[in-house]
């Protein structure tokens, strides 16, 4: 995943760290560890129809508002065009990815971040939208149905939570390695809290109804997620310094933060 | 050029073969978030089915790895050429 040239010397311990980690896990498997998967998505069919239509309604405005940001963003200031590929390309690679965990489960990163420091959470729900869309059709991983709530999870909680992070960790003048750290890693978590929190909406637990369903969704994903997340922290806080290390013309146009130093 | 050409092509070539070294992990996996819904409400029927299925594990592990080097091709590809662009222009 690193690309030794561009990995500023400071970065290349993560870098390293994430790439034995990675070895070692697929090691797991190829020794047959047991495993479990947690899927990223919610998969086809599994919520009721009611849900299905209102998750749609719900992130169908952060869709067509994103597919607009970029249409614009791409017309006005064509330098980003790189960084929009760049932050579409890291998603797409992250949610292929399958990272074993503690837990012998393994789950998916989610690869939002990235594109959220560089550029504001404003074009990343199309970005999702592509890759969900993508995985639905020809991977049989989420599905049509459930495409407006998964499109919810990864493309619009889990980007405007990092950026909630990234603004925090900025606001309180802390390093922009760790702000990016803290972005990715709390993206990665809202996004799973949220598709927990639609399992529970649409299948509250008899005795202790909402919470008792959420906190069964939570603990299945939370687990798992937390390493993943970390690993995922480390890898964000790389690709943005190469990313940011590259173009700084697009840096100082864009409407991130990083750039308004 | 053909460096970054061979940088994609190593990195697409390094995504599948993860991918296809992890197939294996991938037997008799369960779904776990599937089975709390079966838990909570056995009476719940799945009202939709993908419309298309990876006829078997490996195939689905090379549409996987395809994704993924896709991405790191891309990625790649940008951050090389970037590199490259800005050794020329006599940058650091």
């Amino acid at each position: 995943m690193c690309f030794e040239p561009v990995c500023p010397r400071k970065e290349r311990d993560p870098c390293i760290g994430l790439t034995t980690y990675m070895i070692m896990g697929y090691h797991y498997h190829l020794l047959g560890w047991p495993t479990d998967e947690v899927r990223l998505h919610i998969a086809e069919g599994y919520l009721p129809v009611s849900h299905c239509l209102g998750w749609t309604i719900a992130s169908a405005p952060f869709a067509a508002a994103s597919v607009r940001t970029i249409t614009k963003s791409t017309r006005e200031k064509p330098e980003q065009r790189v960084l929009l590929a760049a932050s579409g390309a890291f998603v797409f690679a992250l949610t292929a990815l399958r990272l074993p965990s503690v837990t012998g489960s393994s789950s998916h990163p989610t690869g939002t971040a990235v594109g959220t420091c560089i550029l504001t959470p404003a074009p990343m729900p199309a970005m999702a939208l592509i890759v969900l869309l993508f995985q639905a059709l020809l991977l049989a991983h989420g599905g049509i149905t459930t495409l407006g709530a998964n499109l919810f999870s990864l493309g619009v909680a889990g980007p405007w939570a990092a950026w909630v992070f990234f603004r925090l960790g900025r606001g309180l003048g802390l390093n922009d390695n760790v702000s990016v750290f803290a972005a990715s890693v709390t993206g990665d978590l809202a996004t799973y809290v949220t598709t927990a929190g639609q399992l529970a909406l649409a299948f509250p637990s008899g005795q202790g109804g909402y919470l008792a369903s959420f906190e069964k969704f939570l603990g299945i994903f939370l687990v798992t997620q937390i390493p993943i997340a970390i690993a995922e922290g480390f890898l964000s806080v790389a690709v943005v310094r190469a990313l940011s290390a590259l173009n700084k013309p697009a840096w100082r146009l864009s409407r991130s933060v990083v750039v308004e130093r | 050029m053909i460096r970054f050409r061979t940088a994609a092509v190593a990195g697409l070539a390094v995504a599948a073969m993860i991918m296809l070294a992890s197939e294996h992990g991938r037997e008799g996996t369960d779904d776990t978030a599937k089975g709390a819904i079966q838990a909570l409400r056995p009476s719940y029927q799945q009202w939709a089915k993908p419309v298309w299925t990876a006829s078997s594990p490996r195939a689905e592990s090379i549409l996987f790895a395809i994704q993924a080097g896709i991405g790191v091709a891309v990625l790649g590809w940008i951050l090389i050429r970037a590199r490259k662009g800005k050794r020329s222009r006599g940058g650091a």
